[in-house]
């Protein structure tokens, strides 16, 4: 279980997408969302990792309380050591997803988890984000993005990498998050994985 | 969120309605359906399921969506707010009432596993970050948010987790 010295280590990578790139006209063409799924999905690839962040694992078990499924022991799940016969299922990889991107906002940008709604409950709505947060309250996410505004995040993850997944999930997220960000929010997108170790793939949208 | 002539309280709701997510995990019902009756009125946008379906209509293309729905009136602000509302009415009717106790400002309810008592706590007062381990268990404050598995006192656990450094 947790002791003081020991820490989850997450690899980062980053890419920026400005709202302009992405199609939403019926100048637009249908081919353009895969062709920047594409150029994201490469740059992310290239780019990993571009940061790496330690999280206390205390934290990780309180981010946990935001996730949408009843899973427990996320910190067992994330441990190489688990049981490596078995597959993961969906909902404790979704959860893991979820989880270590609210740890990473509490980590990088002091987002405390008190102040974020877990809209991923409602997501059946079909134009819910996975969590809403007001930028102007976090001094450090201002100077990130660049500006004030509602946050939105969409938050995946699977055990298995692979660029396909991640290149069909880039798509189908971008139309999802766009419903509620476009023209002047920001989101960002996260995709959680294990490669040998935990990495996340992170796109910052902006207006 | 955009100014709706009741600033004030929909900035106040926001942070009761994240209040009252964690009190849930707690299993104080009461406190949820108390912010659900007094909060749940100003996130109603009661015509916009039509508006969506409608908008939807105009074309195939996914990706078309979010200009229409902008186009059309459809702001972010609505769908937020449509989104809290359904939260908060799902939240109100899926927290469970459980027992809870009062330590000092400390809200908690103790579940009697088979093997260990897990606490879920809410310390009004409470700031920063603490992580206390001992023989029985060990016991986390975030904030406000306190969790502890212990075979021995919770009591003692909490106390030590609320007392300053």
């Amino acid at each position: 279980m947790a002791s003081k010295s020991y820490h989850v280590q997450l690899k980062i990578s980053w890419v920026d997408l400005p709202s302009d790139a992405i199609p939403h006209s019926n100048k637009d063409s249908d081919g353009d969302l895969d062709v920047i799924s594409s150029a994201l999905t490469d740059t992310l690839v290239q780019n990993m990792p571009s940061e790496i962040v330690e999280l206390d694992p205390g934290k990780i078990m309180m981010a946990s309380l935001l996730s949408s499924k009843l899973v427990t022991g996320v910190l067992g799940h994330l441990d190489e050591r688990r049981w490596g016969g078995k597959y993961y299922s969906g909902d404790i990889s979704a959860s893991l997803g979820e989880t270590m991107a609210y740890a990473l906002l509490e980590k990088k940008f002091e987002v405390k988890f008190l102040d974020i709604i877990p809209l991923r409950q409602v997501k059946y709505l079909g134009f819910s984000p996975d969590a809403v947060i007001d930028v102007s309250k976090y001094p450090k996410l201002i100077s990130f993005l660049g500006g004030k505004g509602l946050l939105f995040l969409n938050a995946r993850g699977s055990y298995r990498w692979s660029q396909a997944w991640l290149h069909r999930n880039l798509r189908r997220d971008m139309v999802q998050v766009e419903k509620v960000r476009y023209p002047d929010n920001f989101a960002i997108l996260t995709y959680l994985y294990r490669d040998q170790e935990w990495k996340m793939m992170a796109v910052v949208i902006r207006p | 969120m955009e100014n709706d002539g009741c600033g004030d309280k929909t900035l106040n709701c926001i942070e009761e309605i994240g209040k009252a997510y964690f009190l849930s995990w707690i299993g104080d019902k009461e406190f949820v359906d108390k912010v659900k009756r007094e909060c749940l009125k100003q996130f109603e946008e009661p015509v916009l399921k039509e508006e969506l379906a409608k908008i939807s209509e105009m074309t195939r293309r996914d990706w078309e969506l979010p200009a229409l729905l902008r186009d059309h009136g459809v702001e972010s602000d609505r769908l937020v707010r449509a989104t809290i509302h359904e939260f908060l009415e799902r939240l109100s009717y899926a927290t469970e009432p459980r027992e809870i106790e009062t330590l000092g400002k400390v809200r908690f309810s103790v579940s009697n596993l088979e093997f260990v008592k897990v606490v879920r706590g809410y310390c009004e007062n409470c700031v920063g970050y603490k992580f206390e381990m001992d023989a029985y268990g060990f016991g986390i404050r975030y904030e406000k948010l306190i969790y502890i598995e212990t075979r021995g006192d919770a009591k003692e656990m909490i106390r030590k987790l609320v007392e300053s450094p």
